[in-house]
């Protein structure tokens, strides 16, 4: 039975031609009859009509020469900087952990132009990185930890630290306000011997700063990253997890940080661990 | 970017789509350049998508903010581009991403937004130089828009304005294709009970 409530459900499907063939007909001859049905018809297409009418027009190109620089530097930086929970450090270690391979093992000269052999080194050696972060729990220190037993790593004090590199760590001459150093823990990698700091927030979050003397620049594989100034100094940035690793070259040094909330914060580590 | 003279219907025809202009292998090539950062062909792809985007981000966060989301979207289309996989099309895949973003935004900070949306109407139509050439009825449109949920504003302009059919409107939705003539329903006779208690005969 065509009655009014049948047509009032059909309304838009009627008005936008999305009836078949049979609704179409009886909902048309219920509306021959019917004043109500016919005037709501009316009153829809009048607010399409209204719509189109009054529709603003727009200028793009204006948009297009705000939007184009920021397309760079936005990969990066449209990360909300949300607190970091405890355990940070595996969700950006899981994801980074090719990236942090890479950069270790890039150093093999043959690397550079071998990319397959860098590949299958980088594969057999990320499922171990895993392994070392599934292991882990919910602290940066188990991850130190893991890392430590992977390349006969130990935990220093400062001056044992430098004896054992044959210089003095930037990080240990001055770190951001709001950071404190907890611990440096040397490890032998295959490309060199590095240190790693872990640096905590006063919000109790932390983050990971490496260091080697480093020739050559450090790359991020095939992975998208980014080049961008910092301070005054050329950082390659790659975003992993919400969170950022950043590789910058500091005089003779090479620093990497894995656990950046945002470019800030970035920026204020290369500055005052500039040498 | 707010100028309120009407445009001619000839502008808002919705229906000179991508594979119209573009042909396939040329979009293919403009997305993968795009996607890896070519400036270039970013702008192409900007330039195809950006009219239509930047209406149906206006209509659905208001005047004010439409700047500053569509600066978003297009960040976020560029970052995301290397996972269009040509399934839908690139409009389609774009709008959704555009609709849902200006959704998120109003969520995220729905008072300010709204307000923001209030007063940007209000601003715009007290000393708006081009007002005069908007018709009273438009005014009343854009206060009667206001009154009705984001959702509502986008399967609206999609509809009118774009024209869209049900089913690419339940694909830029992600909604089922039965359910878009009854959110119609509802979008349209909220509207007109907004437009009626502001004075406005069909
Ligand atoms: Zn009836």
């Amino acid at each position: 039975m065509i009655n009014c409530d049948w047509i009032e459900e059909r309304l838009s499907a009627y008005i936008d031609n999305e009836l078949d063939a049979k609704e179409r007909t009886d909902f048309e001859s219920h509306c021959d009859h019917c004043n109500a049905c016919r005037a709501t018809i009316v009153e829809f297409q009048a607010i399409g009509t209204l719509m189109r009418q009054s529709e603003a027009s727009v200028d793009t190109n204006s948009l297009w020469e705000q939007v184009a620089p920021r397309l760079d530097s936005d990969r990066i930086v449209s990360i909300p900087s949300k607190p970091l929970p405890k355990n940070w450090i595996y969700a950006v270690l899981v994801t980074a952990a090719s990236v942090s391979l890479i950069w270790f093992f890039a150093r093999n000269p043959s690397s550079d132009h071998d990319a397959g052999e860098a590949s299958h080194e980088h594969a057999a050696l990320a499922v171990d990185f895993q392994e070392v972060i599934r292991a882990a729990k919910s602290e940066p220190k188990v991850a130190i930890a893991k890392l430590v037993s992977k390349y006969q790593g130990k935990e220093l004090d400062i001056k044992a630290t430098e004896s054992y590199l044959g210089y003095e760590p930037a990080v240990f001459k001055s770190i951001p306000e709001g950071f404190t150093r907890v611990s440096t823990h040397v490890l032998n990698m295959p490309c060199c011997k590095c240190s790693a700091s872990i640096c905590e927030r006063n919000d109790g979050t932390s983050l990971i700063l490496f260091e080697h003397k480093d020739e050559q620049p450090v790359w991020f594989g095939s992975l998208p990253s980014i080049e961008t100034q910092c301070s005054g100094k050329t950082c390659k940035i790659i975003e992993a997890a919400g969170q950022l690793a950043v590789s910058w070259k500091n005089n003779d040094r090479q620093l990497t940080m894995i656990g950046a909330n945002d470019i800030a914060e970035v920026n204020q580590w290369v500055a005052s661990t500039k040498l | 970017m707010q100028q309120s003279e009407s445009s001619n219907s000839k502008k808002l025809t919705p229906h000179a789509t991508l594979s119209e202009s573009v042909s396939i292998d040329d979009l293919k090539l403009w997305v993968r350049s795009a996607a890896a950062g070519d400036r270039e062909y970013q702008k192409r792809i900007y330039e195809l998508l950006a009219s239509r985007i930047y209406r149906v981000i206006r209509k659905i966060v208001g005047t004010s903010d439409a700047d500053d989301v569509m600066q978003d979207f297009v960040i976020q289309l560029f970052s995301k581009l290397d996972q269009f996989r040509f399934e839908s099309s690139l409009e389609t895949w774009a709008h959704r991403m555009a609709v849902n973003q200006s959704l998120q935004y109003l969520r995220k900070s729905n008072r300010e937004a709204q307000r923001a949306f209030k007063v940007a109407l209000e601003t715009e139509m007290s000393e708006d130089p081009n007002r005069q050439n908007q018709s009273d009825e438009a005014e009343i449109l854009n206060f009667a828009m206001e009154k009705i949920s984001g959702e509502q504003r986008a399967i609206l302009h999609m509809k009118e304005v774009e024209g869209l059919g049900y089913e690419a409107i339940a694909s830029v939705l992600g909604i089922p294709e039965g359910t878009v003539g009854s959110r119609l329903n509802k979008a349209r006779k909220e509207l007109r009970t907004s437009l009626i208690q502001l004075g406005w005969e069909a």
